[in-house]
């Protein structure tokens, strides 16, 4: 069975039509980069994995239920924007995901925190941003999940933060969980991936494995992906 | 899940409401230790009656502030935590949008309460200080005996069942009111983050803050016009009864008939309150949608 399986996925607001009969279906276990151009709907489409929005046309299911909080337990995703609230501190935050959410790992992120040299009582709003994005991190890969549903991750960060990012995920990776990453940086990210999926026009284009493409086109992901949003 | 949101909410406004409520208690407090030393026929021109009727000003002043800052922080951490940056938490939390609301609204409403407690010890300890005061014009007395003589008056005050019955029904329509502005916030704050509504929003959660009550206050005075006219000669029984009451000085009449009234407003109260949760619950599942 796949681990996600979406079926007849439209979406739209207002006038614009973001995502129009969108079909894809993901394994267990694998690193999917979910690449596109600006606007094609990546953003949208992780939003509605993630239950966000609620308001589509289609059948989106996650480990087998349909998106809600069955699904809410299993999907951790890491938004492109920081969503603590400037006033807590890290020993909060670590409370609200404790009591939340069954498989989150406190000891994994107290440590991962610890490794960033953070202070559990520091309030996050005093941290610089870059800081607020790597403990989301932390705090999002501190999850047992089954789907990590990872938005522009590395995006506006510097390549040391990126590196520190990269690595956490690898790291935390767990064998049997899948990773649906969306990046602009394919150069850099693509030898992580086991699978890419392209999206254009709120369809998905391509969903391949990331050996099978570069045997089949003799290029690397990033050259593709190039010639294709060319 | 419903326990845990109350308990989180709870802790993300424990720090404004801890000043909030340390100040309130301190003036309470003050207020009620400035009652005692007064030992002065001419209390209003002496030192002691001056800082009393500072005092009583700044205690004024201060609950309307509690009570203003409330609705209005109630209202930003709403859109803050449901439509703001923290509404990408929110909404990923395994948890129902019924338990997400409700748990917010009843944090909401336990601080209220909290607010609604210290702005009644307010209004008490001024109760307190002036009658207190008046005490004295007859003489010296000491803390104790104020005390004992302003216990008197209220127990003799109350003893009249109707004037108590009144008096907790009224207790009753503030709490709830307080509940209804929330409700209001919570909706207008809802409608103006709805998909088709995605620019403006601060300005549109102020256009239904207003024109929600505005509308239901229409339709309810359409409704009771209706109704009074249908029961029009039960309505003008009332009112001939209670007018004659006032005329006569007959409390117990009086106090009955504001019972009846204010019996039916909090009824009515608290019918637009689940009215308005279960619009709320129903937009919030149904279009779900950050905007930050």
């Amino acid at each position: 069975m796949s681990l996600l399986t979406i079926k007849n996925l439209n979406y739209h607001y207002n006038a614009n039509v973001v995502l129009r009969d969108l079909h894809l279906e993901l394994d267990a276990g694998q690193i999917v980069g979910l690449l596109g151009s600006n606007g094609v709907g990546k953003t949208t489409l992780m939003k509605i994995i993630s239950g966000l929005l609620t308001d589509y046309t289609g059948d989106v299911q996650v480990d087998g239920h349909q998106i809600g909080i069955e699904t809410k337990k299993v999907v951790s995703y890491l938004p492109e924007k920081t969503y603590f609230r400037k006033g807590e501190s890290i020993e909060s935050a670590i409370s609200l995901f404790r009591d939340f959410y069954e498989d989150f790992d406190e000891k994994r992120a107290r440590e991962m925190a610890a490794d960033l040299k953070l202070n559990t009582k520091q309030k996050i709003g005093t941290m610089s941003k870059g800081m607020q994005e790597k403990l989301q991190l932390v705090f999002v890969m501190s999850r047992r999940a089954k789907l990590y549903v990872l938005d522009e991750p590395m995006g506006g960060v510097d390549p040391t933060t990126r590196d520190y990012i990269l690595q956490t995920i690898l790291q935390q990776y767990a064998e049997n969980s899948t990773i649906l990453l969306s990046t602009h940086l394919v150069h850099d990210v693509e030898q992580i991936f086991d699978r890419v999926v392209f999206m254009k026009e709120g369809k998905v284009l391509l969903n391949e494995q990331v050996d099978v493409l570069r045997q089949e086109t003799g290029m690397s992901v990033d050259r593709y992906f190039r010639e294709v949003y060319r | 899940m419903y326990g845990k949101i109350v308990k989180h909410e709870l802790l993300a406004n424990i720090k404004l409401y801890g000043i909030m409520l340390g100040i309130g208690l301190l003036i309470v407090i003050g207020l009620f230790i400035g009652a005692t030393p007064l030992n002065s026929t001419h209390f209003y021109i002496n030192a002691a009656g001056v800082s009393a009727v500072i005092l009583f000003v700044f205690s004024m002043v201060t609950l309307m502030v509690i009570i203003l800052l409330h609705f209005i922080w109630q209202g930003i951490r709403y859109a803050q935590s449901m439509y703001g940056r923290e509404g990408y938490l929110s909404f990923t939390l395994p948890v129902s949008p019924v338990e997400l609301i409700l748990g917010k609204f009843t944090a909401s409403v336990i601080l209220g309460i909290g607010v609604a407690v210290l702005c009644g010890l307010l209004i008490f300890s001024n109760v307190y200080s002036m009658m207190g005061a008046s005490y004295m014009e007859f003489g010296t007395a000491s803390a104790g005996e104020v005390w004992g003589m302003f216990y008197q008056d209220i127990k003799r005050l109350f003893s009249d069942p109707p004037l108590l019955r009144c008096a907790i029904s009224f207790v009753i329509a503030i709490l709830l009111r307080m509940l209804l502005l929330t409700n209001y916030i919570f909706l207008a704050i809802t409608l103006a983050n709805l998909p088709c509504f995605r620019k403006g929003n601060t300005i549109l959660t102020f256009v239904f803050l207003y024109f929600i009550p505005y509308i239901e206050e229409i339709i309810i005075g359409v409704f009771t016009t209706a109704f009074i006219f249908i029961n029009g000669g039960h309505f003008l029984r009332f009112w001939e009864r209670l007018n004659m009451a006032m005329e006569i000085g007959d409390f117990s009449t009086i106090w009955n008939s504001n019972f009846y009234i204010i019996w039916r407003w909090n009824v009515l109260q608290l019918l637009l309150v689940a009215i308005h949760m279960i619009l709320v619950i129903w937009l919030a599942k149904k279009y779900t949608t950050v905007t930050a």
